[in-house]
């Protein structure tokens, strides 16, 4: 089976290094972290994922904008979208899974559940 | 309901008819095995081996069913079943069927020792009963062979057995997670006393059997002698010239026969005249025609003829047995000496394994009890060896990892540590940084009311200036009046010396009017410069708040930076987990490779078993060229047991191994899952520092923002004290002016009374004033102008303090926001701690 690449766009460190600790719990993936939605624009059009995880609150581009350019892309339609949402930030949630976001994971985030919704989703793919 | 119970009771009752089905198939088995056997040892003709498998066939559907009745830990077992799938079995009961389970075997083999001679002896008394033809020593060869096949089925039902038991075994084991209450469940089988029954058991049976084979050969040697003789004896005209070449076999090996006539007791003929022996008592009993049969010293076989007047009787002595089959009686000392051999063989072989096993035991008992040190190795030439090599190389792994999650944990106590610290100073400075912006906000609201009260004088200076300016305008218009009507006028002096009070009284109104305007001039000054104090008040504790924002900035990046570095500690721990897990699979699974390993060794040594079995009969057969034979056919069975007992025991421990293994392996799952709350609390730890970094340097250029603010006030408020300076030089001039006119006035009215002569000087006086009045204008213009710059600035005052107001309350927002968060990190920090100590707590339990 190929590696999955897995692609992380957070602006909080300590966030992403919780993300890529659950991660690295699926073998045979590479993970590449982005810090904000202009950095995750650029890594996610000159590279191939399989899966992003993407958070809303950001600074320079937010998560809402990111996952609204990728899903106008032709090629990164199909792209599996996790969208990480505040506690309470429902409105936010819904409109990221309108925007075309396949999943959600509420902060504070539980690396099993990450896990999880990540495996599934790459199964899925 | 019903179906549902139905389906609930499916399992045990399943379970029972598996056993019961297995013990009739094996017995079948077993029967076909010793079939050939009996066929050789009883010459019976058609009609009684029919009603010889019918009768067995009847007791074995009896017999199986008292071994059902028997076999109690089947029973057991098919409740617990029962009970588990419908979810009520107690951990008592699930106890209770763990025993079964290991009791199973134990039964079975007991069952199949009794019930064999037991239902052989049934069988051949059932016989006895429907065919009473037969003979005793028939019904005995039978008994026999019911203890053979005791012993040969018993080591196969023990296998088939253990092998259907097995998962359930397993699976109760697991159920009955501690090992030292599943001690208490078994019933202990010393090895010793396995390998000592299973050697004595394989060697006694089918010795005896041998012989009884050996004695029934010889018996029907002299019934086949009678049967081939009787024609011609019988029957012989002159009987005592029978001639003795023809039985020279039988005779040779110390066999004789009389010729009698049971009438009168006379011997007709006889073998050997020398011999001495009562044929007639031998078979005094005997009603049949012929048959064989035996008595204390020898076995005999007879025949009569038609009329019953002759009778032929061949008796061979007990002791000529030995002969016939070439076996000296020192020979049985010989096989007495090899049963002690082979005894002793048994129990150093067992004495071995149970030791090694028993070394390996408190070494796994060790490591379980977490002793990871290197006190003892052992060490073996056979798989044991192997065995306490894996153990070694397991215990070191382990060692390893131990001491490498405890520096991690370490590592992630002392974080966790610092990171407390971090907590408590970083709600330690946002505390202070709240009483600094409360502080500040006094201060900005006390530089407020100053403003106001500026505002307020200001305004008053303002009136002041508008009233003083108007009547400057009248006295003005009344100087030019004065002037122009001056030079011609002189005629109406009076008017003019009216005029001159009326300006006279303007001036000192004037005078007044500027005297308030010093006073609101004294006021503003004052007030601004109390201004000045708050604001420098205002720009210290901004400054404190800055350096108290810059410390939190600093605290709470060192804060994360421990979050880090716990969260690649708790990382560092789960791959060393992750490599024990591994280790231990591996185990696991070199386990399972032995036991397969072990698997082929015991069906080798099963199948060498029964050929050395075959061997032993074929070489009894053989007579004396195969006696050699089958003492090496003894040994290789001796060796094939052997083997078979090590193997099974090795497959136990490796089971024990196994289950270990899992144990260990939950741990560790236990383990991870600490860790991985540990990073969920790191992180969220780590997020909230990331939340404090960021308030407080938005605290921090708020405060920039402030301080700017508080800067630019000062600066108007200095503009406000140079204009107040330049007001007040403008209220000297006209205080000046004023007085210089009210100086004129004194002239002027000194003139009025020489007002005719000195119009002149009148009209320079007028000059004078009207010069005067203008410096006043410029002055007041002066100040009105200063006064309206003051207003502007104090309006750019006010609104400044009114934005400083909010962006205090801003800070103070975000300062609150800090604590909260520093409050929450506290907390997590705390959990964090927690987990670390939880964690320590399970390392602890290893002794490096």
């Amino acid at each position: 089976m190929a590696r999955h690449r897995i692609l992380i766009v957070e602006d909080s460190p300590t966030m992403r290094q919780l993300l890529v600790f659950a991660l690295k719990r699926l073998k045979e993936v590479d993970i590449v972290e982005a810090q904000d939605g202009m950095d995750g624009l650029r890594k996610v059009s000159s590279d191939h994922f399989d899966l992003a995880l993407i958070d809303i609150n950001m600074p320079v581009m937010d998560g809402l904008k990111l996952i609204s350019l990728i899903r106008g892309e032709d090629n990164l339609r199909e792209m599996p979208i996790i969208v990480i949402t505040t506690e309470g930030a429902s409105e936010d949630r819904e409109r990221a899974i309108a925007l075309g976001a396949n999943e959600y994971l509420t902060k504070p985030i539980q690396a099993n559940k990450v896990l999880r919704v990540a495996q599934s989703l790459l199964k899925a793919e | 309901m019903a179906t549902q119970n139905a389906a609930a009771s499916r399992p045990g009752r399943r379970f029972q008819k598996r056993f019961a089905l297995l013990t009739l198939v094996s017995s079948a088995v077993n029967i076909v095995v010793i079939a050939p056997f009996l066929m050789r040892l009883l010459d019976w003709e058609a009609p009684e081996w029919r009603t010889f498998w019918l009768v067995v066939g009847g007791w074995i559907v009896v017999l199986v069913g008292v071994s059902q009745w028997m076999q109690q830990a089947v029973r057991e077992l098919a409740h617990w079943l029962d009970r588990d799938a419908a979810g009520q079995a107690t951990h008592e009961e699930t106890v209770r069927a763990f025993a079964a389970s290991i009791d199973l075997v134990r039964q079975v083999i007991r069952d199949s020792y009794l019930l064999w001679p037991v239902g052989a002896t049934c069988v051949a008394l059932t016989m006895k009963l429907f065919a009473p033809a037969i003979a005793w020593a028939d019904v005995l060869a039978l008994c026999g062979a019911g203890a053979l096949g005791g012993a040969v089925s018993s080591p196969t039902v023990a296998f088939v057995f253990k092998r259907e038991i097995e998962p359930l075994r397993a699976r109760l084991a697991r159920i009955v997670e501690s090992p030292e209450e599943r001690a208490r469940a078994v019933r202990r089988l010393p090895l010793v006393w396995k390998l000592q029954g299973t050697v004595l058991l394989t060697t006694v049976v089918p010795i005896v059997v041998m012989m009884m084979v050996v004695q029934r050969q010889t018996v029907l040697l002299a019934a086949e002698f009678v049967h081939a003789q009787q024609r011609e004896w019988l029957d012989s005209d002159e009987p005592e010239n029978l001639a003795a070449s023809s039985h020279a076999p039988f005779v040779s090996i110390g066999g004789g026969w009389w010729l009698v006539d049971p009438g009168n007791g006379r011997v007709i003929a006889q073998s050997d005249a020398s011999r001495e022996a009562d044929p007639l008592a031998a078979i005094a009993g005997e009603s049949a025609a012929a048959g064989t049969g035996a008595n204390a010293s020898a076995f005999f076989s007879w025949q009569r003829n038609v009329r019953g007047d002759r009778v032929i009787v061949a008796m061979l002595p007990r002791g000529a047995i030995g002969a016939f089959v070439g076996v000296a009686p020192e020979v049985y000392g010989l096989l007495v000496l090899a049963l002690a051999i082979a005894a002793s063989a048994a129990w150093i072989v067992a004495r071995d394994l149970s030791g090694g096993m028993a070394s390996l035991r408190a070494e796994a008992q060790r490591i379980a009890d977490g002793d990871l040190a290197r006190a003892s190795v052992f060490e073996s030439e056979d798989e044991l060896g192997d065995l306490g090599r894996a153990f070694d190389q397991m215990r070191q792994s382990l060692r390893e990892t131990v001491r490498r999650v405890t520096a991690a944990a370490d590592r992630v106590d002392t974080a966790a540590g610092q990171l407390a610290n971090v907590g408590s100073a970083v709600a330690e400075a946002a505390a202070d940084q709240d009483r600094s912006i409360v502080q500040a906000r006094e201060s900005t609201d006390s530089i407020r009311e100053q403003v106001t009260g500026i505002t307020e004088s200001a305004q008053a200076l303002s009136a002041s200036v508008e009233e003083s300016s108007s009547s400057i305008l009248e006295m003005g218009a009344a100087g030019e009046e004065l002037s122009s009507t001056a030079s011609v006028l002189s005629s109406r002096v009076e008017e003019v010396s009216s005029s001159i009070e009326q300006m006279i009284r303007g001036v000192a109104e004037m005078a007044r009017h500027v005297d308030g305007l010093s006073d609101a001039a004294i006021d503003t000054q004052s007030s601004v410069a109390e201004m000045a104090g708050s604001m420098r008040e205002v720009d210290a504790n901004a400054a404190e708040t800055a350096r108290l924002s810059a410390q939190v900035v600093t605290v709470a990046e060192g804060g994360r930076e421990r979050v880090q570095e716990t969260i690649a500690g708790m990382d560092a721990i789960r791959d060393a987990t992750d490599t024990v897990e591994k280790v231990i699979r591996g185990l696991g699974a070199r386990a399972q490779e032995i036991g397969a390993i072990v698997d082929v060794i015991d069906d080798v040594a099963d199948e060498t078993n029964l050929l050395a079995l075959n061997a032993a009969i074929i070489a009894a057969q053989a007579g004396e060229h195969g006696r050699a034979f089958s003492v090496v056919a003894d040994e290789i069975k001796e060796l094939a047991d052997r083997v078979m007992a090590s193997t099974k025991e090795i497959g136990s421990l490796i089971r024990a191994v196994q289950s270990e293994s899992e144990a260990a392996i939950s741990a560790i799952e236990t383990g991870a899952e600490s860790v991985w709350a540990g990073v969920e609390r790191s992180a969220q730890a780590g997020e909230s520092l990331e939340a404090i970094t960021r308030t407080a340097r938005e605290s921090g250029s708020r405060i920039a923002e402030i301080v700017q603010a508080v800067q630019e006030q000062a600066r108007a408020a200095a503009h406000v004290q140079n204009l107040m300076e330049r007001v007040r030089g403008g209220v000297e001039q006209l205080r000046h002016a004023t007085s210089e006119q009210q100086q004129g006035h004194a002239v002027v009215l000194r003139g009025t009374t020489a007002m005719r002569d000195a119009a002149q000087q009148v009209h320079r006086t007028t000059e004078e004033q009207a010069r005067g009045g203008n410096q006043i204008r410029a002055g007041i213009e002066v100040v009105r102008s200063a006064v309206e710059q003051i207003h502007q600035a104090l309006q750019d005052q006010t609104r400044s303090c009114q934005q400083s107001a909010s962006m205090m309350g801003q800070v103070s927002v975000r300062a609150r926001t800090n604590h909260e968060s520093a409050a929450e990190m506290e907390s997590a920090s705390g959990q964090l701690r927690e987990a670390a100590a939880t964690m320590r707590e399970n390392i602890e339990r290893f002794r490096i």
